[in-house]
């Protein structure tokens, strides 16, 4: 049996960019209360996960600087074997949420299959999708995708009423089926105004360590897409409760 | 002297068609009023007026679109839907009665009817029957879409500075019971044909006549300084319910839709007419403009088309400014087959459909 049994530790592997990087400090927080949870961070700064190339069954990074990313951030692995995972968290990776077609949606009336094929043309597109991809045609395990946070919420935010978050969310499943993954829904304690992050998980937000001498800087005050590690520790805890246990 | 001694090079056969190269045939079109590149111009009517938007586009000009694609659905998709097709979600407009009930929709707000079409789980929009490929979830979907374009149809006209539309067909099928018009013969592209309910009407040069100015005077009380450029598709009939044979059909058909748009075009100062059809259509042009079914026409008799359109444009009011011309450049190029037409659909259901 595998980690989604009660008796193992549960491997997870989280592959992202600069958005992993308050997972990491959130998951420092909570380490020592999950003691049957191991998670290996790979990510790297922006669309350099790009250059994940797959030979011989696992990820390999194409790269100089994605090589020493991924292997200051898992802690030393330089490629990335998911057959030493029971499940995959593919976060952040340029999959935003389309505030523009919610806008739209509130002055425009569109048909649901005009919506979900919006959704899936600029979900295609992400390198959310490409590395789901890269993961499927390597590994079955259970794969969950988190999007970029939601932008902190700003003295003139508009609209955010009117937009319904979780439809948002179950578009997005339907067209994960396909790929046998699942959007996470960012936790609704992080939320105001349903589409955006509450501005005091952003307060504070600094950036991992990739290796590039950079680390712990923190973000401008004009940063509304970075999130702190609290936002994190909230975040993998509404994670960690909805991946299946299966009792062995 | 005679009359004609004092007429111009244009006037005659022999010096304007006959001696000339058919690439160097020119002054078809003496424009009524200047396009600038601020006119916000709409695009309305048969598949060919389709060609008119993405020439406005690829110039840089302002085409009006009151009912855009969604951020990010792809180029393809956009197609799949029918946006960016024409200003608005109308579908094809091809008769000057169907142009009629779309701006009494939209500007009297006169009642829509009810009629669905549904096939398995899914529902049609008679009036727009392949605005969605497969249909709608709901019949309340489909009724807020089309209250849609209905809604962005009379924005197109209260916003547009320049209304171009295309005549297409006088050929049409109505509802026998209450007198509303589809676009397509029912049970060809969507739903069921009943000869109940169904009825045929070839439409007459005045019933056209009569239609198209009723569709503009009621255009031009919601914006007065609408102008109006029309143009006759010279795409010919995929098929016809008129008894003659189609050749006879289409020729009678555009016939008819030339000469209303000509009178209207004589009568009006703000209507004008651009020769599309007989760029396409004339002796000198030689048929050459066709795609070997000789009903498409291919992309470069829509350019020379186009590029006559914005000659005869410069000609009369002098050049486009140069930074104009060069995102036209940029912007060029993008193929006929990229167009939708539910008319072409008709050759699917004829026992001899065009292969």
């Amino acid at each position: 049996m595998n980690g989604l049994t009660d008796d193992k530790a549960l491997n997870i592997c989280v592959l992202g960019n600069s958005h992993v990087g308050s997972l990491k400090f959130g998951w420092d927080l909570i380490k020592p209360d999950y003691a049957k949870i191991n998670i290996t961070f790979f990510a790297a700064r922006a669309d350099r996960m790009r250059y994940l190339s797959i030979e011989k069954g696992v990820l390999i990074p194409t790269t100089p600087y994605l090589k020493k990313s991924i292997t200051q951030t898992s802690g030393g692995f330089e490629t990335i074997n998911l057959s030493a995972f029971d499940v995959c968290l593919i976060y952040g990776l340029k999959f935003s949420f389309p505030y523009k077609l919610e806008f739209d949606r509130t002055s425009h009336y569109f048909s649901k299959a005009v919506y979900e094929h919006s959704i899936l043309d600029t979900l295609s597109d992400t390198l959310s999708m490409q590395t789901l991809k890269k993961v499927r045609s390597l590994s079955d395990m259970p794969v969950y995708i988190g999007h970029n946070p939601l932008t902190a919420y700003s003295k003139n935010p508009f609209l955010g009423k009117k937009i319904n978050y979780s439809e948002f969310v179950s578009c997005v499943n339907r067209i994960l089926i396909a790929d046998k993954a699942t959007l996470l829904a960012q936790p609704e304690e992080t939320l105001i105004e349903n589409i955006y992050t509450k501005t005091e998980y952003k307060s504070g937000a600094i950036g991992m360590d990739v290796g590039d001498g950079s680390a712990n800087k923190p973000y401008a005050d004009k940063d509304n897409l970075h999130m702190n590690g609290e936002f994190g520790r909230i975040y993998l805890e509404s994670f960690f409760k909805q991946i299946p246990r299966v009792v062995g | 002297m005679n009359p004609y001694q004092q007429l111009p090079e244009q006037a005659f056969w022999k010096t304007a068609i006959a001696s000339k190269n058919m690439f160097d045939i020119g002054d078809l079109w003496n424009p009524k009023f200047q396009l600038l590149q601020q006119h916000k111009i709409a695009t309305f009517g048969s598949c060919f007026a389709q060609h008119i938007g993405l020439a406005l586009q690829k110039r840089a000009f302002s085409w009006l679109n009151t009912e855009p694609a969604p951020a990010g659905l792809s180029k393809t998709n956009c197609k799949v839907f029918s946006y960016d097709v024409f200003s608005c979600r109308t579908g094809n407009i091809y008769t000057t009665s169907l142009l009629k009930q779309w701006v009494e929709w939209a500007l009297l707000e006169k009642m829509q009817p009810v009629e669905y079409w549904q096939k398995n789980d899914r529902f049609y929009d008679p009036f727009r029957p392949n605005i969605e490929p497969n249909g709608f979830e709901s019949i309340e979907e489909m009724r807020l879409s089309r209250q849609q374009a209905i809604s962005s149809f009379k924005l197109a006209i209260k916003r547009a500075d320049v209304f171009v539309f295309t005549l297409g067909l006088t050929e049409s099928w109505f509802n026998k019971e209450y007198g509303y018009e589809y676009p397509m013969c029912p049970g060809t592209a969507a739903g069921e044909f009943d000869s109940e309910q169904h009825v045929f009407k070839n439409q007459k040069f005045a019933d056209v006549l009569a239609n198209l100015s009723a569709a503009i005077s009621l255009m031009r009380q919601a914006n007065k300084k609408l102008r109006i450029i029309l143009t006759v598709s010279p795409v010919p009939l995929t098929a016809t319910n008129s008894g003659s044979h189609v050749l006879l059909a289409t020729m009678a058909s555009k016939s008819v839709l030339r000469a209303v748009a000509g009178q209207l075009a004589e009568e009006r100062i703000f209507i004008d007419y651009f020769p599309s059809y007989e760029i396409i259509n004339s002796p000198p042009f030689k048929g050459v403009f066709f795609e070997p079914n000789q009903r498409n026409v291919n992309s470069h008799g829509v350019d020379l088309i186009m590029d006559l359109f914005f000659q005869d444009m410069e000609k009369k009011f002098g050049e486009y400014p140069i930074e104009q011309s060069q995102k036209a450049l940029a912007l060029r190029k993008k193929s006929p087959d990229e167009l939708v037409c539910e008319e072409e659909l008709l050759a699917a259901f004829g026992k001899k459909g065009l292969k």
